[in-house]
């Protein structure tokens, strides 16, 4: 299978002299495509500070991120961002949509940014409208959407511009059990049906219960990784 | 970039309050100036087409040392070329011959000095509107044998009325004195005290009987082009006496709408100094409410440029939206007032002392509404900048605190 994800050696530490804190030490593993992995840890861990590493939000201090066999510590800022928009999807936790578009809008936001056509993208977005039963809601605003709704909305707007992997930051910790199930099964059936790469970053049982491989992360290193 | 637009637009109306009041705050900063603008054109086009039409006329030809030597004999030379000159140019309308002379004015009341100035009524009439402006009486059009017109402040320190008698003494050319009476046939009022009280006329007819001789110190010309052409004109044909038109034998005025145009810019530049800071200042504010937002921008691939493009948007709907208004607003107030007058009556006593009517018709020209559209819409996108960079300059993570 083909590796999507590719971390060597990394380190990262945050603060200076007595207060340094090393978020990471020593991290090295692979993602392959089509893996449904959860990144779980206490508050703390390091786990955050890793998601945003394989995001290319943030700077190591050594090692490599390789991202769709790209070495992303290469890269300038332009040329990272235009990175993230055409291979990384991202799942925030407080949903985080544009409050002032639509959910189509939002939807298809990262594709506009892409250029994609506007065909294309009302013939994406509305089949994944569809797909997570929003359909006849694309007007409505985020703020006239539920939390579930909501987090179905930026799971498509990640989704539509066809990244390489998801990653996605605490998705459910806003949701209750129903829209969880919902968001979960939304999501399982996308990694079964479109072979999409989901990493979560959590604490929810629930997420950790329904992940193909567990990743266990404390003080900064990997204690476990564990197929489920 | 259409949906970049899109999103600055409702960006813009997320705080409704807020930003109404920043482009009200541009619009009665636009209307303010251009107010203030019309107010200083009204005055100085006030001034100017009073001293023009009613006092100096566009162009004054004197002897050449005339200013430094007003002896009575100091008579403008060539006079016969000069009037052949004069009358043979298409770009003159009229012209009148004038005598000149210090002066002082007696009567019961008291005494003034003043300048006699002597002229074919006729003439006078077809150069200047003083006929125009007598509050009371005619302007020389009289059958009194020595008839003088005299203006409304003078009138008031000399107790003047129409047929009152006043005593004019002036000198000759052999340096004996002249006194006669004149009687008052009229009393003109153009709103300036010095003029109205140092400037009498008689006709030139009456002084060359008194003086015996045609002594012509001044003439004024009315011309229908620019008038420092039609001087110019006249010096190439006979340059022997000192031929100038009114902007160069009053620089003080020509100053002063050179004055007007620079304090017009700078007036512009303050005003939309102070917008610019209200708009940075809003735009400010409303970046950092939306820093987690930008932060998810940026993380999911909105680039630097496109970011810096929505928020200068922004800032530049905030100047489409407030400049028309104050320009309509400007521009009403002006057109209005242009008609009506604005009534400064209350400090009509002050104004006069400077030769200016307290009724002011407000104007502006064209050019200066499209002027400050453009300064106005370039200032929106200079006070986008600063908020821009601000935005750009976000990390994404400190911004969304985490992916």
């Amino acid at each position: 299978m083909k590796t999507v994800i590719q971390t060597i050696e990394l380190h990262k530490t945050f603060g200076k002299g007595a207060i340094k804190v090393h978020a990471l030490n020593d991290v090295s593993l692979t993602i392959s495509e089509g893996e449904f992995t959860a990144i779980v840890g206490p508050s703390g861990s390091g786990k955050t500070t890793l998601l945003n590493m394989i995001g290319g939000l943030d700077e190591v201090d050594s090692g490599k991120v390789i991202l769709n066999n790209q070495n992303i510590s290469l890269l300038n800022k332009t040329a990272m961002t235009s990175f993230r928009q055409k291979n990384i999807g991202f799942v925030f936790q407080a949903y985080n949509l544009i409050p002032v578009l639509s959910a189509y809008e939002n939807a298809e936001f990262v594709m506009l940014l892409q250029g994609v056509s506007k065909n294309e993208r009302k013939e994406r977005v509305y089949k994944l409208l569809k797909d997570v039963g929003l359909e006849g809601k694309e007007n409505n605003k985020p703020g006239e959407l539920s939390g579930g709704q909501q987090q179905r909305v930026a799971v498509i707007r990640a989704l539509a511009a066809k990244p390489a992997y998801i990653l996605a930051d605490e998705p459910t910790a806003n949701l209750d059990s129903k829209s969880t199930t919902e968001l979960l099964d939304l999501m399982y059936k996308l990694n079964q049906e479109e072979n999409m790469t989901f990493v979560f970053a959590t604490h929810d049982q629930r997420v950790i219960d329904r992940a193909k491989r567990i990743i266990y992360i404390d003080d900064g290193k990997i204690i476990k990784d564990e197929i489920q | 970039m259409n949906t970049l637009f899109i999103i600055a637009w409702r960006n813009c109306w997320r705080n409704r309050l807020r930003s109404l009041i920043v482009i009200s705050a541009i619009a009665l900063g636009i209307w303010s100036s251009i107010f203030i603008m019309g107010f200083s054109t009204g005055f100085v086009n006030q001034r100017v087409d009073k001293m023009v039409q009613l006092e100096v006329g566009d162009i004054q030809i004197h002897s050449k040392t005339f200013d430094f030597d007003n002896d009575i004999s100091n008579t403008i030379l060539n006079k016969e070329t000069l009037i052949t000159t004069l009358k043979n140019n298409k770009n003159i309308v009229n012209y009148s011959e004038r005598f000149i002379s210090e002066a002082s004015a007696v009567t019961a009341h008291g005494q003034n000095g003043i300048k006699i100035i002597g002229v074919n009524p006729k003439n006078e009439s077809a150069v200047l509107n003083l006929a125009n402006r007598m509050s009371e009486g005619t302007f020389l059009d009289s059958k009194l044998a020595y008839p003088i017109v005299v203006g409304k402040k003078l009138a008031e320190e000399l107790h003047l009325k129409l047929n009152s008698k006043v005593q004019l003494n002036f000198t000759k050319t052999d340096a004996t004195q002249i006194s006669k009476n004149f009687k008052v046939c009229g009393i003109y009022a153009i709103g300036n005290d010095m003029f109205e009280g140092y400037t009498v006329f008689v006709p030139l007819s009456k002084i060359e009987k008194l003086t015996g001789k045609h002594l012509i110190h001044e003439i004024i010309v009315k011309t229908n082009i620019e008038s420092q052409f039609v001087a110019e004109e006249i010096i190439a044909k006979d340059a022997s006496n000192l031929i100038e038109s009114w902007n160069i034998r009053y620089p003080e005025i020509a100053y002063m709408i050179e004055m007007m145009d620079s304090s017009m810019f700078i007036l512009m530049s303050i005003i939309v100094f102070a917008l610019l800071f209200g708009i940075i200042n809003t735009l400010t504010m409303s970046i950092l409410e939306r820093k987690r937002e930008i932060g998810v921008l940026l993380a999911i691939g909105m680039n630097k440029h496109r970011i810096r493009g929505m928020i200068v948007s922004e800032s530049i709907i905030y100047g489409i939206i407030a400049t028309p208004i104050g320009v309509l607003l400007g521009y009403l107030t002006i057109s209005y007032y242009g008609v009506y007058g604005f009534d400064l009556t209350a400090f009509s006593k002050g104004m006069k002392a400077f030769g200016y009517d307290p009724i002011l018709y407000l104007a502006l020209e064209t050019k200066y509404y499209f002027m400050y559209t453009a300064y106005i819409l370039f200032a929106t996108i200079i006070g986008g900048l600063y908020p821009s960079r601000l935005a750009t300059k976000l990390n994404p993570i400190d911004a969304i605190r985490a992916i």
